[in-house]
């Protein structure tokens, strides 16, 4: 832990992270085909409080609002089943959101008892990925793009066991609204690229048309001075419509460095 | 309280891990089965639904569909070259040279849109015109025809895969510049990149000009195309312009892209086509997957003449020359003829 300040300091907490794992690709506008393959990613994670904490309704409760954000970039390379073709797919995901945390036992004295945080919230994330097919005929890149209202929800336990502290923190994010890109099959990559004949290739997109989850479990671990994390990511998205769909879903080992550090408000 | 904990976190794992099983679902809509049959009908709904010129060509696509399901039946489960040979039969009713089916042991290839055509090219006279010291820029092969009075320059271009730049042209005009006209021979050139098309002709524009029109698919139904969209060619920025005469030598081996190309200069100032039909193939193509991971290319986006004439079966050329001669370029010998009349 990191002080940077004695007066009034707000915990930050950032996870840098390291990911890989499989991946499996749908996406009609280049091949009818199921792709899969693996990933990997290196993202950063951030968390910080509004304010400081204060007491809850609630009896042996905190209630507040902190902020949480992240920014991913990943790789892949997927192979249809047959191995005679391959996607390569390059992507950005970013995203910020307000969270309010209700806390159980928080700064307990009883060390048996763990503290318990419910997280729960909106986050807006942006999702944009480029598809690069091996072999192809004038349509040789295909991207996605959305931009969504989430709704954000985990559970936060902080548990002793001989002595270390663990964090078992699970957080699960699902889109609620938003807008999103969806080609027209039909349209060839020399319209796209020329921007012709791309009218009504953003879409309104929502829960119904829209699915796009992504989910971790982690468990951090403190030894000595480092924190470390590790954990599973799952993320799943798809959508589609006129006969047109796209879906990209991973499972991936997530390994990560968590660090915090307390800084100063800024007093203007 | 230590009881109410533990429920929350069992709720939360449960309900993550239902959500996590529950999206593990295969997209199962995609794909047909990866079976002789599953193969077949993959491709034979494809090019029903993704084909553009179905109708055009005048074939009775489910009556095909019909006949080769029977052959279809009798293949052994891994005669994969019979089945190859099958799809690739089946496709060549279309007789369409972008409709081609690939696989890692071989590409079906039609034949059919230039057989009884004249040839209307022989490599082997083109030295007599060319010399062997002639230049390359990019893809692009130049010299001034050797011994004749007034100046003509000469340029091959064999594929529009073969990319050439903006620089490139500019020496090769800069090169020309004392000659009175250039023959451009585009004959047996079988077509590339649209985009080298385009910049290939906006040399010899004075101006930004309407060369035709475009319409892709809109939907499965063989009629289903989207409103019919202008294509220019863009006047050319270069410090060095052409404003002198062109002939562009064209034959039924000129395709896609090049059949493109030709389109486009039916427009140009000073240019007169020469040769025979070309092949036609104007359609722009795109390809697709079969479940055992074959691909087919087709055309799905249909491309017509400023008249909104489709030039899917070629264009006839303004002055209609055979190559008969077994010693001279006939052809080439004509291009020559009308840059000297030029006036």
């Amino acid at each position: 832990m990191i002080s940077l300040s004695v007066a009034e300091p707000l915990e930050h907490e950032n996870v840098f992270t390291l990911q890989w794992g499989g991946e499996w690709i749908a996406d009609s506008y280049l091949s009818p085909l199921l792709y899969s393959g693996q990933y990997i990613a290196i993202g950063n994670e951030w968390w910080q409080p509004f304010r400081h904490s204060t007491p809850h309704i609630w009896s042996k409760t905190q209630g507040d609002w902190s902020n949480i954000g992240n920014a991913r970039v990943v790789g892949g390379r997927c192979y249809n089943t047959a191995m005679t073709n391959y996607i390569y797919n390059l992507g950005v995901q970013g995203g910020w959101g307000a969270l309010y945390n209700w806390t159980w036992n928080a700064g307990s004295n009883t060390p048996s008892l763990p503290e318990v945080t419910l997280m729960l919230g909106p986050y807006a994330d942006l999702d944009f990925r480029v598809r690069e097919i091996g072999s192809n005929v004038n349509k040789p890149l295909s991207f996605d793009f959305g931009l969504d209202a989430d709704a954000m929800v985990g559970v936060s336990c902080i548990f002793r066991c001989k002595s270390t502290a663990y964090r078992l923190h699970y957080l699960a994010t699902t889109n609620l609204i938003g807008i999103e890109w969806l080609p027209d099959y039909w349209t060839s990559y020399y319209e796209v690229s020329q921007g012709v004949n791309i009218d009504g290739s953003i879409a309104f997109s929502w829960l119904a048309n829209r699915h796009n989850l992504h989910q971790q479990l982690s468990l951090d671990m403190q030894f000595k001075r480092v924190t470390w994390r590790l954990g599973v990511q799952h993320e799943y998205l798809r959508y589609g419509r006129k006969g047109m769909y796209f879906s990209n879903q991973s499972v991936g080992l997530v390994v990560g460095l968590v660090w915090k550090y307390k800084a100063e408000r800024s007093k203007l | 309280m230590k009881e109410t904990y533990c429920k929350v976190l069992s709720v939360a794992l449960i309900c993550s891990c239902v959500v996590l099983l529950c999206s593990c679902v295969r997209d199962a809509e995609l794909t047909y089965p990866n079976t002789p049959g599953g193969n077949f009908e993959a491709l034979w709904t494809i090019i029903d639904q993704k084909y553009c010129f179905v109708e055009e060509k005048g074939v009775d696509w489910n009556a095909i569909h019909d006949e080769y399901a029977q052959y279809i039946d009798t293949l052994r489960p891994n005669d994969y070259r019979g089945l190859f040979n099958t799809l690739a039969d089946m496709l060549n009713c279309l007789n369409d040279g972008h409709v081609n089916l690939y696989s890692s042991f071989d590409i079906s290839r039609c034949t059919g849109w230039y057989d009884g055509y004249p040839e209307n090219y022989n490599p082997a006279l083109l030295s007599l015109y060319f010399g062997n010291n002639y230049k390359r820029a990019g893809g692009l092969s130049y010299n001034i025809i050797p011994g004749i009075a007034d100046t003509i320059g000469y340029i091959r271009y064999e594929s529009f895969s073969n990319g050439f730049s903006s620089s490139n042209m500019y020496y090769v005009l800069e090169y020309f510049k004392r000659c009175k006209g250039i023959i451009l021979d585009v004959r047996n050139n079988g077509g590339g990149s649209l985009e080298y098309s385009y910049a290939l002709a906006s040399t010899f524009m004075d101006e930004t000009t309407h060369i035709g029109f475009w319409r892709h698919k809109t939907g499965p139904e063989h009629q289903a195309l989207s409103d019919w969209e202008k294509l220019y060619v863009e006047e050319n920025d270069m410090p060095v312009k052409w404003r002198k005469p062109v002939v562009i030598l064209a034959n039924r081996r000129s395709y896609s892209a090049t059949n493109m190309f030709v389109n486009c200069m039916k427009y140009a100032p000073r240019c007169c086509i020469m040769g025979g039909k070309t092949g036609g193939g104007g359609g722009m193509p795109l390809s697709y997957e079969l479940p055992n991971g074959w691909m087919v290319r087709f055309s799905s986006v249909k491309l017509y003449n400023a008249d909104q004439q489709s030039i899917e079966e070629g264009i006839e050329p303004d002055t209609t020359v055979f190559l008969l001669s077994e010693d001279k370029d006939d052809i080439i010998e004509a291009a020559i003829q009308k840059i000297k009349e030029y006036d």
